[in-house]
């Protein structure tokens, strides 16, 4: 038989109504109790395999790798990762278990990953997978976090990653945390990564609050949990809580006493871009249109308005990643003040951030 | 029965060459006019326009005329003007005297530029966009800093010393002379002498971005002795309310890391410097009257007066915080 056009014509026609009765219909069965076939499941595989190795072209920050990366990425991973990943402290559960596809238990698997598609995974997270985008777009900084932390994650131990996620190692002052002093469930989990001192863990993996005057930590919380503060850790962290709750978190960190700077004397070499940090804060760079810092940060005489954060004593890495995160004009967020940092910072260049970020964490913070 | 209304027709007809005279004329009077000279070099130019204008009638009409004359046939008989004597005398002859003329008469209004250590200089750097202007007279050890607003003294020149911070501005007092480029970079130096005390405007005269035209300042033109009373007056700190509530709320909440106020705080310079802000007749560098309520609206959201201004909005002070601080910069004279 000699194949016309329309024979082909008519051919496509049927088949292309198959496929719709099939659609229609509901023949497709989207069950997931009986996985995929293995045709589709290695079709799918091989997809996404393909997908984050033809994107992932992102290389890590000078400090990736870093001991406050570890355990920022470790704290959070503990709240976003293992309820469905498992980790060394807890494997996965039998819920999670029965998803299709099941989500992989990391500990062989991160090491087929460059930190370039690890990278790529957690910022964008997998279509039909479950496997969700990093909440806040523009923090690449915490996905990095996150990486370091789960190229780091096969060399543990139960007791090492409980260690890194609940903050139960020895902190520099070489006092062991007491997690059972509080019985509120939200500061328990602030505690976790803030230390009950509010001091963070001194490596700056996280910032400290003990230095923070309650309202501006309290607009800061509900920042976070509104919405308008972009952190895909913090925003988690504060998912749902209510208003009272905020509140007394707020409270309790401002009330904490305000300890010393923990960043001490630095190399010779540096002193000076410490002068240059100095010369910032206090005078502002006038001919790049950098107001100075101590305009509005920790002012004596007539004290800053107390929305405003204290800059003295605060963690170098913390203030260079909230500077940066403000000059870069986007994504950052902030309370109802932040739109002066986006003006007053923009135009800061990145040596100058270094510079400054340096000094106030040398400074001794106001009690 | 009927009403017998009178009738009454408007013709808009005899009004429209008035009103349009009206709008006209209008841009002559007042404080931004350059055929109202208040100086030296405005009323040179004004007197350059108005003999090129009186020139160039002549010229139209002798041109028109002949032309007009040609076509209707008037000179049937032209024994004396031969086409050589037209071509070699209008095309010739009378340009080269006119144009001469011009030139020499355009030459002698250059400035005359010979330096005189004792006088008073006025430097002005433009920024996007607004005006630091530093007074720096002969006797002077430290330069008076101020913003958007510019004082002379009448009957005596003063050296502008013009400079930008960001892209070509320029520099112009319509009333009073100017207008000169201030390039980044460079420094141009204008000299200008204001005749007639008074209140003129000044403005940018090189579109500089978003809010060029919103960037211009108030001058105001003393008697000499008036003028060194005010900058003698200007040498010291403004009369600062020690208790006034606003004096407190404008350092707490960082105004000062933009902008000083002599005498209170030192460490801003960022933003327009606010000593004697009170005595100034315009906010936001010539575009709004200076009152505690324009201060108010300004300090709350100065991008909805002036878009795309580098200074934040401060919504997020409470309005008492920034009615506290429109009065208390409103009381600094």
């Amino acid at each position: 038989m000699k194949m016309s056009m329309r024979h082909i014509v008519i051919g496509l026609g049927v088949a292309a109504m198959c496929g719709a009765g099939v659609f229609w219909l509901g023949l497709i069965n989207v069950g997931a109790s009986t996985g995929h076939w293995a045709l589709t499941d290695w079709l799918l595989h091989t997809a996404m395999r393909r997908s984050v190795q033809f994107r992932a072209d992102t290389l890590p920050p000078e400090d990736f790798a870093s001991e406050a990366m570890i355990r920022r990425g470790a704290a959070h991973f503990e709240t976003g990762c293992a309820p469905c990943h498992g980790s060394p402290g807890a494997p996965r559960g039998a819920v999670v278990r029965a998803m299709t596809p099941e989500p992989p238990d990391l500990l062989d698997q991160v090491d087929q990953w460059t930190a370039a598609d690890l990278f790529w995974i957690v910022k964008h997270g997998v279509k039909f997978t479950g496997m969700p985008a990093w909440p806040a777009p523009g923090r690449d900084d915490e996905v990095w976090s996150m990486v370091a932390f789960l190229k780091f994650m096969p060399s543990l131990d139960a007791q090492g990653y409980h260690g890194l996620a609940y903050g139960a190692e020895k902190i520099p002052n070489g006092r062991q945390r007491v997690l059972s002093v509080t019985a509120n469930p939200a500061l328990a989990d602030c505690v976790r990564c803030h230390g009950l001192d509010g001091r963070g863990d001194g490596n700056g993996a996280f910032p400290r609050l003990d230095i923070q005057d309650e309202a501006y930590l309290h607009d800061a919380l509900q920042a976070y949990a509104g919405g308008h503060r972009f952190s895909g850790i913090m925003q988690e962290a504060t998912a749902g809580l209510d208003g009272e709750t905020l509140a007394i978190l707020a409270a309790y960190f401002a009330q904490q006493s305000v300890g010393k700077p923990f960043a001490t004397a630095q190399e010779p070499l540096e002193a000076e871009r410490l002068q240059r940090g100095k010369i910032i804060a206090m005078r502002g760079l006038p001919d790049n249109n950098v107001a100075s810092c101590a305009g509005c940060h920790d002012r004596t005489g007539t004290q800053s308005r107390s929305q405003f954060p204290r800059l003295s004593g605060q963690y170098r890495t913390y203030i260079e990643t909230q500077l940066r995160l403000f000059s870069t004009n986007t994504k950052r967020g902030g309370g109802p003040f932040a739109n002066i940092m986006r003006q007053s910072s923009h135009a800061l260049e990145d040596a100058d951030i270094e510079a400054v970020a340096a000094w106030y964490a040398m400074q001794t913070p106001n009690p | 029965m009927h009403d017998t209304k009178p009738e009454i027709t408007i013709s808009f007809g005899p009004c429209l060459p008035i009103a349009a005279m009206g709008l006209l004329l209008s841009g002559c009077v007042g404080r931004q006019s350059a055929l109202a000279p208040a100086g030296h070099d405005a009323e040179q130019i004004s007197n350059l326009f108005w003999v090129m204008t009186a020139g160039v009638s002549i010229i139209w009409a002798l041109v028109l005329g002949t032309a007009l004359a040609a076509t209707l046939g008037l000179f049937k008989n032209p024994t004396r003007l031969t086409p050589n004597i037209l071509i070699v005398g209008g095309g010739v002859v009378f340009p080269t005297v006119i144009l001469g003329i011009l030139l020499i008469f355009g030459l002698r209004l250059l400035p005359n530029w010979q330096s005189e250590p004792d006088r008073l200089q006025i430097h002005v750097h433009g920024e996007q966009w607004w005006w630091r202007v530093a007074y720096r007279a002969p006797d002077q050890i430290e330069p008076v800093i101020s913003a958007n607003e510019i004082h002379l003294p009448a009957g005596q020149a003063v050296e502008f010393v013009l400079t930008s911070a960001d892209v070509i501005h320029s520099f112009w007092i319509p009333s009073i002379g100017g207008k000169l480029d201030m390039i980044p970079g460079r420094t141009t130096r204008l000299l200008l002498e204001a005749t007639r005390p008074g209140v003129y405007r000044g403005v940018c005269a090189e579109y500089c971005g978003t809010s060029h035209a919103k960037m211009a300042f108030a001058v105001v033109v003393h008697e000499p002795k008036e003028f060194n009373a005010w900058l003698e007056d200007r040498t010291s700190d403004p009369n600062i309310g020690t208790d006034d509530p606003g004096r407190k709320i404008f350092l707490s909440s960082g105004c000062a890391a933009c902008h000083r106020i002599r005498g209170l705080t030192e460490i801003g310079s960022v933003g327009p410097d606010l000593s004697h802000i009170g005595s100034r007749r315009t906010i936001g560098a010539g575009i709004a009257e200076n009152t505690p309520k324009n201060l108010a609206r300004w300090i709350t959201d100065p991008a909805q007066m002036k878009p795309a201004v580098q200074m934040p909005a401060y919504r997020a002070l409470p309005p008492e915080d920034i009615a506290a601080i429109a009065r208390f910069l409103s009381n600094l004279n």
